[in-house]
């Protein structure tokens, strides 16, 4: 449980951090300024960002290690870059106290962790960052799916999904597989059976 | 996991603004774009957040990613039956699947299949070049897409030709069934109690008022324990299907009447007899019942969406004298006036300064000078929203 209290030592030392020795793991970890509980994440390619306890709590991996006491030095995420990480970070920083986003939190509330806490509807601002949020090319949507998976992030799966749906629907199978850069791994006998059937299936 | 994950928003969003039903997967938004152009490979996210507070200057480093192709089929299953969910049956039949085996087995997980939206039949029959009697095809179809679910479908949306059968159909394969939405209005009331008495999930349903009568309604109370949701097509309502509805399903939290014809006394019925409701959907119609009396009781609702009505600053009629206002001598709701004379200037609102009751509505008005009224708790207002 207390696996993570140590941290890795050279990273700690590279953050300025109140003395958090001897804190048991389940209390509140960091104190950023203004008394914020923050923690820091730091991606693959060694870039750190402060976030808000409360935020990084939308994401069930992140949760799960900070309950661990993981949270005290930067805590590695070696499979997500800086840009996609920067990128999450912000809109987890938006939809702070959204209920959809961070639909355990309530419970946790009860043992005090996060008294700050306060549920809050998405505003049309927060849902207007969403939509340009993923508005981003192919390659980017790709990681961001990718990360919304490994952060296990209900409303960064949500977002991510929707933008790739979208992307999908109503596309021919030549534009699916063109846009998305699929190999098509049929045998022509396989995709003409495959096409045969579900016209059969109909008529 | 993620599938859940996803349920359980999705079940949030019924919570939150439980306005949207549990169908409703997809807004019908319009559509975006649908072949963006292939943009070259770039740097993804050029533009740094200034908010975000990076500890360090971004490294030099390369992205992990950079300089090798993102295998969409590569993507784990869970994630690709997570955005195949969120698609239609006929992308599901004849887009997704085709493209590679990955995909074609992501489309086979029932969780794809588990809402299910007939709504916009002719695109479906058009996609998947359906040629016959289209309640033919629809049986096929919903055979179809409810043995890839393994029964396990959710929420379905049929489309406004289907009736009793296909819902009795989906009724005796799918007993986790917790919404449909059913616009016909020529429905037998026997088979749709039989079909009813299957569904003990069921927790919403849109349906025509043909089907609101004091048995139909006493059945589904009966057979389904957690009904909370009801949506009513109807172009008018009157006193006497408010009191059905009050008295049949005295404990639903949601109810949506939208474009539909009512006056203040069904409102009101409705905010005193329906103790447990949380959101009321009335919008759509310009109804002159919306009151002082109205909205002081509808504030302790959730949600509250209304549309009144005034043309060009004025009522031209109110129901509730029943009787042409006549603007010498006005009639007690022409208390609004004063709103209008602001929505006149299309000025977003703060009726709470007006009425000192502690209700808080926005109003908005719209181009024709509609009234547009969108209520939320004090409670739940921590900030002012954005004008629109």
């Amino acid at each position: 449980m207390s696996s993570g209290d140590s941290g890795p030592s050279s990273s700690k030392q590279l953050v300025q951090q109140p003395a958090a020795a001897g804190r048991s793991p389940n209390q509140p970890p960091l104190l950023g300024a203004g008394g914020r509980k923050v923690i820091v994440l730091k991606s693959g390619d060694e870039e750190e960002f402060e976030v808000d306890l409360l935020d990084a709590m939308q994401s069930r991996t992140l949760r799960r290690a900070i309950e661990d006491g993981c949270g005290d030095g930067p805590m590695p995420l070696p499979n997500l870059t800086g840009p996609v990480l920067a990128k999450v970070v912000e809109l987890f920083r938006r939809h702070r106290g959204d209920p959809r986003w961070a639909d355990e939190l309530q419970e946790t509330e009860k043992e005090g962790m996060f008294k700050d806490y306060a549920p809050q509807k998405p505003t049309a601002e927060v849902k207007g960052f969403d939509r340009e949020f993923v508005s981003v090319d192919r390659d980017a949507l790709f990681d961001l799916l990718r990360a919304a998976n490994f952060l296990e992030a209900p409303g960064l799966l949500d977002v991510t999904c929707d933008a790739a749906a979208d992307a999908v629907m109503n596309m021919t199978v030549e534009e699916v597989r063109e846009y998305f850069g699929l190999v098509n791994d049929y045998t022509p006998e396989e995709e003409a059976a495959l096409r045969k059937q579900h016209e059969w299936a109909f008529q | 996991i993620h599938k859940q994950a996803l349920q359980v928003s999705s079940l949030g969003v019924l919570q939150t603004s439980a306005i949207s039903p549990i169908g409703l997967r997809r807004p019908q938004s319009p559509p975006r774009c649908r072949h963006p152009p292939a943009l070259p490979r770039c740097t993804p996210f050029a533009a740094p957040f200034p908010a975000t507070p990076a500890l360090y200057p971004p490294s030099a480093k390369v992205m992990a990613t950079a300089g090798r192709r993102p295998r969409w089929e590569d993507l784990p299953r869970d994630l690709l039956v997570s955005i195949f969910a969120k698609l239609g049956v006929e992308d599901l039949i004849a887009g997704v699947p085709l493209a590679c085996t990955a995909w074609r087995d992501a489309t086979r997980d029932p969780r794809c299949w588990s809402h299910l939206d007939f709504q916009r039949w002719a695109s479906i029959a058009r996609r998947l070049r359906c040629r016959r009697d289209p309640s033919v095809d629809l049986i096929g179809l919903l055979d179809f897409a409810v043995g890839r679910a393994r029964g396990d479908v959710y929420s379905i949306r049929f489309p406004d030709f289907a009736d009793e059968i296909d819902l009795l159909f989906v009724a005796e394969r799918c007993p986790a069934l917790r919404y449909f939405y059913l616009e016909n209005d020529d429905i037998a009331p026997e088979q749709f109690c039989r079909a009813i008495s299957k569904l003990g999930s069921l927790e919403g349903m849109a349906v025509d008022e043909q089907l609101i009568g004091e048995e139909v309604l006493q059945h589904i109370r009966r057979s389904c324990i957690s009904f909370s949701e009801l949506e009513v097509f109807a172009r008018f309502l009157d006193e006497d299907i408010a009191a059905v509805i009050c008295e049949g399903l005295p404990r639903i939290r949601t109810l949506q009447l939208k474009d539909c014809h009512l006056s203040k006394n069904e409102i009101i019925l409705f905010l005193d007899k329906l103790k447990d409701l949380e959101c009321l959907d009335i919008s759509g119609y310009n109804t002159p019942g919306i009151t002082g009396e109205v909205l002081e009781k509808a504030s302790r609702l959730k949600e509250f969406k209304w549309d009144s009505k005034f043309h060009g600053g004025e009522f031209d009629y109110c129901s509730g004298c029943d009787d042409d206002v006549h603007p010498v001598n006005p009639c007690e709701c022409m208390f609004h006036r004063q709103v209008m004379e602001w929505l006149a200037k299309e000025t977003v609102l703060d009726l709470a300064e007006f009425m000192d009751k502690g209700v808080q509505v926005k109003l908005t008005g719209g181009e024709d000078k509609v009234c547009r009224g969108f209520q939320t708790p004090l409670s739940s207002q921590k900030r002012p929203g954005a004008a629109t």
